[in-house]
């Protein structure tokens, strides 16, 4: 190994280090967990059947239906289901105790800050809002947003073909070192 | 020399995530939420309502149902057909009924198909068969256990593993069909 080689690899491993170390230090606030809307927990705040409905960070309008449960006095779910059988759901978090550090740590995480709730239909407080996207039966009969899923990684001949390509480059890797030697 | 370090460096990574993979087919945590401990719901006699099969037509499923326990933090699996958490409620009854299973193609692989408006169907010992509406389906991870909570309503929760090394669960929840019931 190369004196430059060699440096360059100390210099990595203490890039690494230092972020992890910084990250873990500086900044992180664990977001509270909220339940999903496949299984909503919580007392309903509001509930619509239909309707046109805005979420936090998204110009569109939506038309479905809307539910907000309360899942403890800081937290919120909103699970909206649109016509076109498109779910999303909205975790609300009040941060008022939260500092503008965490915030902005927090909004690089996908978080939205929503500086007074009471826009929204909630308490005029200072809200982090987050969306993610799951499927509903709206009006739209079957059918839904496409689960974007990666491969069974648990397959039997994935694991056989990686097993067979593995053997394979090292051999060849093998018998490239020796036919240069 | 070059690509022969270049060949040797390929074939460890393959090696190593082959031996990963096997590893992770047969661990028993795989299909866990994590911090999830159920608590025993009362359910009817196993005797004849025990559930044996679980269908999916649109999605060509069409599987045992083998009754399996969480026993710490080790969920039992099957390699058989998919596994009914004893722990939750009988499919059918009032509550939250899990079924979960390996996505390996010959078991619930095919589960990402599923759609909301799709009917599952479960058979059971005595013959009865019921169906079930596909309500919602989501990708969760596995410390979100909201997901395998009671409820008052009669629905299953029927997930699988997704995402890169199976770090989430695909979650597919359907309620009982009042009208298709027998």
């Amino acid at each position: 190994m190369s004196r430059k080689t060699f440096y360059l690899q100390i210099f990595i491993f203490f890039f690494l280090f230092l972020t992890i170390l910084v990250s873990s230090v500086f900044g992180i606030v664990n977001p509270p967990d909220f339940p999903s809307c496949v299984n909503p927990q919580g007392s309903v705040v509001t509930s619509y059947s239909t309707g046109t409905h805005g979420v936090p960070g998204v110009a569109t309008a939506y038309q479905g239906s809307d539910t907000v449960y309360k899942v403890s006095n800081e937290n919120l779910s909103q699970c909206l289901c649109t016509e076109n059988n498109e779910g999303i759901q909205t975790n609300w978090w009040k941060v008022s105790s939260l500092t503008s550090q965490e915030i902005e740590s927090l909004k690089t995480q996908g978080w939205i800050f929503i500086p007074d709730g009471s826009a929204w239909g909630l308490d005029s407080s200072a809200y982090l809002a987050k969306n993610s996207n799951y499927s509903c039966r709206g009006r739209g009969g079957i059918g839904g947003g496409e689960v974007l899923g990666l491969a069974a990684t648990g397959n039997i001949k994935t694991i056989y073909a990686l097993f067979s390509l593995g053997f394979l480059s090292l051999t060849i890797g093998y018998l490239l070192r020796q036919k240069q030697t | 020399m070059m690509s022969a370090k270049l060949f040797t460096y390929f074939g460890a990574v393959c090696l190593i995530s082959a031996l990963f993979l096997l590893w992770q087919r047969s661990n028993p945590k795989r299909l866990m939420f994590s911090s999830f401990f159920p608590s025993k719901v009362e359910t009817l006699s196993l005797k004849d309502s025990q559930p044996t099969r679980l269908i999916i037509r649109n999605s060509n499923i069409d599987l045992p149902i083998i009754p399996a326990k969480v026993k710490g933090q080790n969920w039992e699996t099957t390699t058989q057909g998919v596994s009914w958490l004893i722990n939750s409620s009988l499919p059918g009854e009032e509550g939250n009924s899990v079924i979960y299973g390996h996505n390996w193609e010959n078991l619930l692989g095919n589960l990402i198909s599923v759609k909301p408006g799709y009917q599952i169907e479960i058979a059971y010992k005595d013959g009865s068969k019921k169906i079930f509406t596909v309500d919602s389906t989501a990708i969760v991870s596995p410390k979100n256990i909201s997901v395998l909570k009671q409820s008052k309503d009669k629905k299953i929760t029927l997930y699988t593993c997704i995402g890169l090394f199976d770090e989430k669960r695909f979650v597919v929840v359907a309620k009982i069909d009042k009208k298709l019931a027998n």
